[in-house]
């Protein structure tokens, strides 16, 4: 069962394409498969619609099934050595040269906190941390119980907490 | 910011996931590129693409309840975007038919139109060791595309589909074209008419220009383009023939 018209789809592909790729980002997938992960985001939310409770949010909805093409994403790629990203030129960025750097740097801390995180935990974070997304909906969301969500919460925040103020 | 019971998080928590939300913000056109390609893979007509062709990504993605987040390039994209809303969603019918894709400026509504390339080309990160090439096998590559995919096609293959080309990509950039042969012609073997099929053969034609059968190469792009005259992989599979001149 598909979405019920191409003009519903059509909205939610607009005001949702930018949260899914930025979840996509911050669960390790890069920027050069990113694209390809948006697109199987989209095209399994299509199809997956039929299973989709409209009582709830959309948002929560969608970012579960970009955790789990992103955990598929990782699973095909965990054996590869990893490949140093090409840092993205912004040719239009009007910003002075050093809110550049500092923004860039904020960028590459807070990935260095989250890549402590197992996937899991990151998943949770990410989406109560950074997208504000309440836990009963990412418990909805990832299909796990809700005290589930709260300690991987609380597991993963303690982690970001201590990256963050440099200890091992 | 809703609840925050299990544990703080320090106070640069939020500076550093507004930083970061316009660091991996999408580069300029590539809402539209993937809209293109999910409206291939669906098969959905302009009811979607027009639709959402006037639209800007706005869409609050940074820091819930941090009101400026995922903001950056994002001001001033409504009033701007929805003046020119109507001529962009005519235009982008009459571009589409040209392949060519139109992506409306967020920030001051002004349209820009984007050439749809092979995103792959220009994307793919840059390989860690390159094996040896090895020696053009005589290997029967999988047949060209039937016709489109069915319209219901199983939810849960998709992912697998998406591991046998990424693989296969994967193979072709590392010279290890005996491999990337074999997952091609078991995608064709399991998926033949897949949600994937399209990309499966842009591969196929690469494969076989780097293999050194040319004229093979040319024939099933130019079958590829007799059945998919409006594919988004014709650009990246003419791109591969250009650069083999």
């Amino acid at each position: 069962m598909g979405f019920p018209d191409d003009t519903a789809f059509a909205a939610a592909y607009d005001t949702e394409f930018e949260a899914v790729w930025l979840y996509l980002r911050r669960l390790g997938v890069p920027e050069a498969d990113v694209e390809d992960a948006v697109h199987d985001v989209f095209v399994v939310a299509h199809r997956r619609y039929g299973t989709y409770d409209r009582a709830r949010p959309l948002r929560p909805w969608l970012l579960g099934i970009a955790f789990r093409i992103a955990a598929q994403w990782r699973r095909r790629h965990r054996l590869e050595v990893p490949v140093a990203q090409p840092e993205r030129e912004f040719p239009d960025d009007a910003r002075a040269p050093d809110e550049v750097v500092a923004s860039r740097q904020a960028s590459r801390r807070l990935h260095a906190a989250l890549a402590r995180l197992d996937i899991d935990q990151r998943a949770v974070v990410v989406m109560h941390d950074l997208n504000g997304i309440p836990v009963p909906e990412i418990a909805s969301a990832l299909d796990v119980p809700l005290n589930t969500v709260y300690s991987r919460l609380r597991l993963g925040r303690a982690k970001i907490t201590a990256a963050l103020r440099g200890e091992p | 910011m809703s609840e925050r019971l299990p544990g703080e998080l320090p106070d640069e928590w939020e500076d550093l996931g507004r930083a970061d939300a316009s660091e991996l913000a999408p580069p300029a056109g590539a809402k539209e590129r993937v809209q293109r390609r999910v409206a291939v893979t669906l098969g959905l007509g302009a009811g979607f693409l027009a639709a959402t062709a006037a639209g800007s990504s706005a869409a609050a993605a940074g820091l819930g309840g941090a009101g400026a987040a995922g903001g950056a390039g994002a001001a001033g994209g409504g009033t701007g975007a929805a003046a020119t809303g109507l001529a962009g969603a005519l235009l982008v019918k009459k571009l589409l038919v040209m392949g060519v894709v139109a992506a409306v400026g967020v920030g001051g509504g002004t349209a820009a139109y984007l050439e749809v390339r092979s995103e792959r080309a220009r994307s793919r990160a840059p390989v860690v060791t390159p094996p040896p090439a090895p020696a053009p096998v005589a290997r029967p590559v999988a047949p060209p595309v039937p016709e489109p995919a069915p319209a219901e096609a199983p939810v849960d293959t998709l992912g697998e589909e998406r591991g046998l080309l990424d693989g296969a990509r994967q193979d072709i950039a590392r010279g290890k074209l005996p491999e990337a042969g074999a997952l091609l012609d078991r995608h064709a073997a399991e998926f033949p008419s897949g949600q994937l099929a399209e990309e499966r053969e842009a591969l196929v034609i690469r494969l076989l220009l780097r293999e050194g059968r040319e004229r093979e190469a040319r024939s099933r792009a130019q079958r590829f383009r007799q059945l998919h005259p409006r594919s988004i992989q014709l650009p990246g599979i003419d791109d591969a023939l250009r650069e083999r001149r």
